[in-house]
This record gives C-alpha cells, sequence and structure tokens, in this order.
C-alpha cells in the first residue's frame, strides 16, 4: 500500500535534519502508530505520506505510484485522510458544511450533504450538524473533524495526535471511533502519537528518533 | 460551481464584520468617484458639443446660441489687459482648460489651434485625457486598499487555508473563493451605491429622467452606459486588489500553514 524508500527531509538549509533516509511500508487496512519525542520528525514523515509537504530525496509510493508524479491535490482529496490535532475546522460553517468540505468539485450538492450526514450520524453528532464548531466541545469538534477524514473514502487515514487536546474519556472514543471506521473502509491508519495507551492499540508501533526510525 | 462555495464565501465576508465593513466603505467611495468621474465625462463631451452646435438645456450662448459665435467675440476681446479671472463667468464652463491660464494672450491667436475645430478637438481630448487618468488613479488607489485587506485577511486565514488544501482543495478554487468575497463585496458596494444614489434624487425631489436626462439633453442611453463604464471599471478593482494576495495563497503549504498560529 505505502512504500517508503530512503526519504529524507531537510529544513532550514540544512541546518535541520528532519527525516535521514527513512524506509517504511505499511499495508492495506493496517493500523500503525508512530511515537517519538517532539522534533523526532513524526509529523514530517506524516506530512510526506499525506502529500502536504515535498521530501528532499527518496521517494513515496502510494499503491505502486510514486507521489512527486501525482496530482497532490487530487491524490488529498481522493485518497488521503487527514485528522489533526486541533481539529481544524472552518469556523464559520456549520458542522454538515466543514464535513462536506473535501467533496467540493467531486461530488454534487445533494450527494455531498446525504454522504455527510451519514458521517456524522456515525460519529453520534447528527443533531448538531446544523450548529457551527464554537458550540461544540473538543472531542465533539475531533468527532466532526473525523467525520470530515473519513468523507471521501480514504484509502489511507492519517492522524497527527487527534487525542493530544482531548481528557482520557475522548481519547478512547476517538481512537475507537478511527479504528471502527478504519476496519469498516480497510483504509490503512497511521496515528502520530506521545502517548503509549493510544499508541499500543496499533498493530505496529514505529518509535522515531533524531529523524529516523529506531524500531518498528 | 456548488451553492455551498457560494455560501462559504459569502460567509466569510461576514465572519470579519469591521473589515469588510472597511472594505465595503472604500468600494462605496471609490465606485462614487468612479461614478462621478465617468458622469463628468459624459457631461462634458456632451456640454461641448452642445456649445458648438446649440443650447444646453435652458442656457443660451450669444445670440445666434452658437459656441463659433461666443468664441468670435471672445476673439475680438482686448485680451492683452486681461487675466483668466476677467473672464465671462456666466459661461464658466469655457473659463476651464486652455482659458484657464491664458494670462494676456489671446488663445485663438496660439499657433496650435489653427481653428475653431481644433480648439474643439483639443478641448475634447484634454477633458477626455484628464478624467482617463483621474479613473486609472482611482482604479489603482481602490486596488492598492483592497490589496492592503485582503492580503491581511489571506494571512489571517493562512491556517484555514492549508486546511483547505490539506483536504485536497486545489490553488485554483482557494482563489477561485477569495476572488468571489472580493467580488461579493463590490456587489455590496454597488447596492449602497444605488441606494445612496436613489435617496439623493429622492431627496432632490426629481426623477432621473429630469434631473439627467431633460437638464442635460441625455437620452437614457448615455445614463446606461454612465452605469456599464461605471460597474465595468469597477469590476477591476477588486480582480487588480487581489492578485497579490491570490499569489500568497497559492504559496502557502499546506504543511506550514498547520504550524501557523
Amino acid at each position: 500500500m505505502i512504500s517508503i524508500r530512503n526519504l529524507t527531509k531537510i529544513y532550514d538549509k540544512g541546518r535541520t535534519i528532519a527525516l535521514n533516509k527513512v524506509d517504511l511500508d505499511v499495508e492495506d487496512g493496517e493500523f500503525v502508530s508512530i511515537m517519538g519525542t517532539s522534533g523526532s520528525g513524526k509529523s514530517t514523515l506524516l506530512n510526506m505520506i499525506g502529500g502536504l509537504d515535498v521530501p528532499n530525496e527518496g521517494t513515496v509510493d502510494v499503491m505502486g505510484e510514486n507521489l512527486s508524479k501525482m496530482n497532490l491535490s487530487r491524490y488529498r482529496r481522493e485518497t488521503v485522510g487527514f485528522v489533526f490535532q486541533l481539529h481544524n475546522l472552518v469556523p464559520n460553517l456549520t458542522c454538515v458544511e466543514n464535513v462536506e468540505l473535501p467533496l467540493f468539485g467531486s461530488a454534487r450538492s445533494s450527494e455531498m450533504k446525504s454522504r455527510a450526514m451519514d458521517l456524522l450520524k456515525a460519529v453520534g453528532l447528527d443533531q448538531y450538524s446544523n450548529k457551527h464548531p464554537n458550540k461544540l466541545s473538543g472531542g465533539q469538534m475531533q468527532r466532526v473533524a473525523i467525520a470530515r477524514a473519513l468523507v471521501n473514502n480514504p484509502k489511507i487515514i492519517l492522524a497527527d495526535e487527534p487525542t493530544g487536546q482531548l481528557d482520557s474519556e475522548n481519547s478512547d472514543l476517538i481512537m475507537d471511533l478511527l479504528q471502527e471506521k478504519q476496519k469498516e473502509t480497510n483504509a490503512a491508519l497511521i496515528v502520530v502519537t506521545h502517548d503509549f495507551e493510544i499508541a499500543k492499540r496499533a498493530e505496529r508501533i514505529i518509535k522515531i528518533r533524531d529523524g529516523q526510525i529506531e524500531e518498528s | 460551481m456548488d451553492l455551498l462555495f457560494f455560501s462559504f464565501a459569502l460567509k466569510n465576508i461576514f465572519r470579519n464584520k469591521w473589515r469588510s465593513t472597511f472594505i465595503i466603505v472604500l468600494l462605496v467611495i471609490g465606485v462614487f468617484a468612479l461614478f462621478a468621474s465617468v458622469t463628468s465625462s459624459e457631461i462634458s463631451g456632451i456640454l461641448l458639443d452642445k456649445m458648438i452646435n446649440g443650447s444646453i438645456g435652458n442656457t443660451s450662448f450669444g445670440d445666434n446660441n452658437n459656441f463659433s459665435s461666443l468664441m468670435e467675440n471672445y476673439s475680438n476681446l482686448d485680451y492683452s489687459s486681461l487675466n483668466s479671472s476677467d473672464l465671462d463667468t456666466e459661461n464658466s464652463s469655457v473659463n476651464t482648460g486652455i482659458f484657464a491660464n491664458f494670462n494676456g494672450s489671446n488663445p485663438l491667436n496660439n499657433s496650435n489651434i489653427s481653428s475653431i475645430e481644433d480648439l474643439r478637438k483639443e478641448m475634447t481630448e484634454g477633458i477626455k485625457t484628464l478624467f482617463f487618468y483621474l479613473t486609472v488613479f482611482l482604479v489603482i488607489m481602490g486596488s492598492l486598499v483592497i490589496m492592503i485587506a485582503m492580503l491581511k485577511a489571506v494571512g489571517e486565514r493562512t491556517r484555514e487555508i492549508g486546511v483547505l488544501k490539506s483536504i485536497g482543495w486545489t490553488n485554483s478554487r482557494v482563489s477561485g473563493l477569495i476572488l468571489l468575497e472580493s467580488i461579493f463585496q463590490l456587489f455590496i458596494a454597488w447596492i449602497v451605491v444605488i441606494i445612496l444614489l436613489l435617496i439623493l434624487y429622492v431627496m432632490n425631489g426629481q426623477s432621473i429622467n429630469e434631473s439627467f436626462v431633460n437638464t442635460l439633453h441625455m437620452n437614457m442611453d448615455i445614463v446606461y452606459r454612465i452605469f456599464a463604464i461605471t460597474f465595468l471599471t469597477s469590476l477591476l478593482v477588486p480582480i487588480i486588489g487581489v492578485i497579490i494576495p491570490l499569489l500568497k495563497a497559492f504559496r502557502i503549504k499546506p504543511s506550514e500553514a498547520m504550524r501557523y498560529e
């Protein structure tokens, strides 16, 4: 599914090596967690897989295709679902409109609405569909963000510290939801986390340090 | 284009009410200034035309109602003892342009002006050039103001633009959203301008027909033309104004925008 070879990312004109010759493979439907200290390169690795950043060296192949040769906007829209630490919902759109955002231009209005409502129902927030994010709790906002990440039926779900701002009860709820949806769709799920309790839910834990994979 | 896209652009306008109000007020002033500039240019053309060929409404120009005879009267004056302030103040429109600074010399003896026809052409060209530069100036100033406001708006929304790109929005879609917001603001400004114009006419106790069309012998085609030229020119303002903010939005990398606070 995902094949990473010799991936290197350098910032600040060579002063910071965020990733140093990383190799990694992730299979279809696999749940992988990435752990590491701040600045170890785990979010950079996630961004490379998600096509949010481009490497200085090395390759990321997804389903046999090199990311550098793909239309990255299309790849992000059709293949990847992103969940961020800070939910990153658009404040002046309602919950259902936020969930519809990734479908702009690829689905009809009625279809967009229906798919977004289905997802909101799946995360237990259909009654909040017309509310704005600022009316919701942190956990509820993260559930809306998960609905948005899943609305395009992604083959890869990437979550960057999805529970970083939540208490343990909400963290469990969010992780249960992500795993449930991952199993339903057989998507690859890659979660970056500091929290070992979250990480150990995964089939495989990857530890990263100073831009290099320490153990897998 | 989806309805949600329009709704998104509209909601973005009303998200920051102060900034939007500021932009809309500036656009209203800009549209008014453009409107005044285009209207003055059109009226000046009509005035010149009527001065040469006859009367303007109830205003007459000497016994023959003719610009040529008026100019003959001027040419018979002893200019050596006169200054621009001594010219006939009733026909103020004639006291402008090349007459304003003749200071002691007969403008009709100027070697560049061989006939009344040349004079008319020169005055018409002068007025047209003046209003052209005025309009260009207004478009540039309006665009600069819109650009600064939109640059700030794009800067404030760096993270949001990054999120939109991270979920698959293309640069063209993001820039379409910003441009649409700007055009919506222009439409709101236009509605305000039209309401203000209507209020002015009502307060003046005249209809557009009475004040514009009858007094200046304009037909409605000219009124429509004034509105059309002003509208098309004012469209340039937000389009030029958002070019640099759009380039800034283009360059925003999703991964960097995510770290933006």
